[in-house]
């Protein structure tokens, strides 16, 4: 029994004839992909529970590098934090900027001495925390998972220099 | 192309690989240096105490005989010798039922006097006895210096990236 036989405009396209120009588009498409996956969206796994339940252990997401090229972070926004390079980065939500006084009491976040409410945060928390000022150029980072214990959690203030982006999904 | 041309330039392949493996520059041997220090931490199941202790020392050849260690966001700052390195990595291999080291973004400068200034991430995997999963990252920085021994670990530093 032979292939079946494609209509000759499909083939073309599935199969085309491998020739000079071909082969350049192919290397163009190629290094262009590896540029935008690299400088512009950057593909993330995430490895870990701190951002539960928004960021699921596993799960895929994207980080929308130029986020940031024309405007600040803003609270609430979820940033990957860069540590010696960009191969692992941390994941966290902006909670203050700088200049501004945060604190946890009663499991509850403070910043400049109100409440925030932070709908994404799901389970139970007792973090106590004495309130402290956010430097100039730092923003203050803390993961959605405030169900584990305080002292396994990363968070803290980062220098903004060292926020890589925004995650866009 | 006939078979003896194939055969000429695999040869000259191999031989290209051999000198690049015998004569490593002195970024690749502080690199080979970095990557069998993470072989060496790693544990992959139940061990006894001489396996155990074996490791730890293994562990502990890698740095020079006074080291200092630094972690900032802990407050911790010593000086140890390689008989503490080993306590400490005998220590850790008696919590874990299983560990892993694997550094990331290894970056090697070289200072005026030919030290090695390394900087990386630092991902340490583990479970514990009680079968509980934990996961340590840090940006880490380390100092080495090539002595009669090779490449030897004289500083390292966990960098306080996120503070409280």
């Amino acid at each position: 029994m032979g292939a079946p036989k494609l209509p000759p405009r499909l083939r073309a396209f599935l199969f085309p004839r491998w020739t000079p120009l071909y082969a350049l588009r192919v290397v163009a498409v190629a290094v262009l992909s590896l540029l935008f996956f690299t400088f512009v969206l950057r593909p993330l796994v995430v490895s870990g529970a701190s951002m539960e339940p928004t960021f699921r252990d596993g799960s895929f997401h994207l980080l929308w590098r130029p986020a940031y090229l024309f405007s600040a972070p803003r609270r609430g926004d979820v940033v990957a934090v860069r540590l010696a390079g960009e191969r692992v980065v941390l994941l966290k939500r902006v909670v203050a900027l700088a200049g501004e006084e945060v604190a946890f009491r009663g499991g509850r976040l403070y910043v400049n001495g109100l409440p925030l409410e932070e709908p994404y945060v799901k389970g139970p928390c007792d973090w106590e925390l004495p309130p402290r000022r956010v430097e100039e150029g730092h923003l203050y980072v803390v993961g959605d998972n405030r169900s584990m214990p305080m002292e396994r959690h990363d968070f803290g203030q980062v220098s903004r220099r060292r926020i890589l982006g925004a995650v866009l999904w | 192309m006939n078979l003896r041309k194939i055969g000429a330039a695999l040869l000259i392949l191999l031989c290209a690989w051999a000198l690049w493996e015998a004569f490593p520059t002195r970024k690749r041997q502080v690199q080979r240096t970095l990557r069998a220090l993470c072989k060496a931490a790693e544990k992959e199941g139940p061990e006894g105490n001489l396996a155990a202790a074996a490791a730890a020392r293994k562990v502990s050849s890698f740095f020079a005989p006074e080291c200092r260690l630094e972690a900032e966001g802990y407050r911790f700052q010593a000086v140890v010798d390689r008989e503490e390195v080993a306590r400490y990595a005998f220590a850790a291999r008696e919590r874990a039922a299983r560990l892993s080291l694997r550094l990331h973004d290894v970056v090697v400068d070289f200072g005026p006097e030919g030290e090695a200034k390394v900087t990386a991430t630092a991902r340490l995997d583990g479970e514990g006895e009680g079968g509980d999963s934990f996961r340590e990252v840090h940006e880490v920085r380390c100092l080495l210096r090539k002595g009669d021994e090779g490449w030897k670990i004289e500083e390292v530093s966990l960098v306080d990236v996120l503070r409280r």
